[in-house]
């Protein structure tokens, strides 16, 4: 089991990923993503990130790792002992992702983690993270979107499947918060309202919570499908 | 280009059977003619076209790779 955790310190985030994984600390690997800051009155501050990593977890992808070797025929290691886990465990969105790449001639490699709210982000490592990620990143936009419906066919249970690409997510969504406090102060001294350019729900989502606690301005998305985007306007009195 | 795109658009097809696409190569483009069976059209256009969009993007990278324009035309 890998948990990615975001915590006020590292130490808070590990502690909370290890309550998630229900294992103690000596049975985890730990990687710190981010440290976190503290800032000053709140301001400035970030989140530490950990990667938890049970031990368990990393014995078996070694293990996987061993039995690419010809000598070792799947019927000895299932004869005695519980059974082995099946190397091609591998979630379907990897699966569809690796064949995606092997056509585009893009070397690659994944690393799937699931998120607090369930949903698996995999993170891309590739030669040329630029063409993958596109203008405004419409190629990682479009890819996500079919290995989203790729996972997600003829399976019980949906998941929702986040790519990223060397943490673009995340500066992306900084700057997008910084974007949104930038025109919620304008809109704030003309008084009028500003429509931002067209983004994805994703993107949308992340401009509304960030001013969502902003003193006299609401948000608001308008139009329809690919055209949707926020408003940002005065908050009116009463 | 027509593995990749055949790959896809498997994956998203339930008829996979159906799927052909066909490969017209020029000297600056390609073009590729999708045929699906009639009950998957609407899967592969999507909800206001996004997934064939998607689909033409994806291939658009593809595309840059080898320095050609790509085209991906659903055939009725």
């Amino acid at each position: 089991m890998i948990v990615e955790q975001k915590g006020n310190s590292v130490d808070e985030a590990v502690e909370i990923a290890l309550k998630k994984l229900g294992v103690p600390r000596e049975k985890v690997k730990i990687e710190v993503i981010a440290e976190g800051k503290k800032g000053v009155f709140g301001l400035g501050s970030k989140l530490a990130i950990v990667r938890v990593t049970t031990i368990e977890e990393e014995e078996k992808q070694v293990r996987t790792s061993q039995e690419h070797r010809p000598v070792q025929t799947p019927e000895v290691s299932t004869k005695d002992g519980p059974k082995e886990p099946i190397p091609e465990e591998k979630s379907p969105a990897v699966i569809f992702l690796q064949e995606v790449f092997k056509s585009l001639g893009l070397e690659a490699k994944f690393q799937a983690s699931i998120t607090e709210d369930e949903s698996q982000i995999i993170d891309i490592i590739t030669s040329d993270s630029a063409l993958l990620i596109g203008k405004k990143g419409k190629n990682l936009e479009a890819l996500q979107y079919l290995t989203n419906i790729a996972a997600n066919k003829n399976v019980s249970k949906r998941v929702k499947v986040l790519l990223d690409v060397e943490r673009y997510r995340e500066r992306r969504e900084e700057s997008l918060v910084t974007l949104a406090k930038k025109v919620a102060d304008e809109v704030r001294q003309t008084g009028r309202s500003v429509s931002l350019e067209p983004m994805s729900a994703y993107e949308r989502r992340i401009v509304h919570l960030a001013l969502k606690e902003e003193p006299g301005i609401i948000t608001e998305s308008v139009g329809e499908g690919e055209e949707r985007r926020v408003v940002i306007k005065m908050r009116k009195e009463g | 280009m027509k593995s990749l795109v055949e790959y896809i658009v498997k994956c998203i097809v339930d008829n996979k059977e159906s799927v052909e696409v066909k490969q017209i190569e020029g000297e600056r483009s390609i073009v590729l003619e999708v045929k699906v069976a009639q009950e998957d059209m609407g899967k592969v256009i999507g909800k206001e076209g996004r997934t064939i969009k998607a689909i033409r993007t994806v291939m658009g990278v593809a595309a840059t790779k080898i320095g050609k324009k790509v085209m991906v035309e659903l055939m009725q």
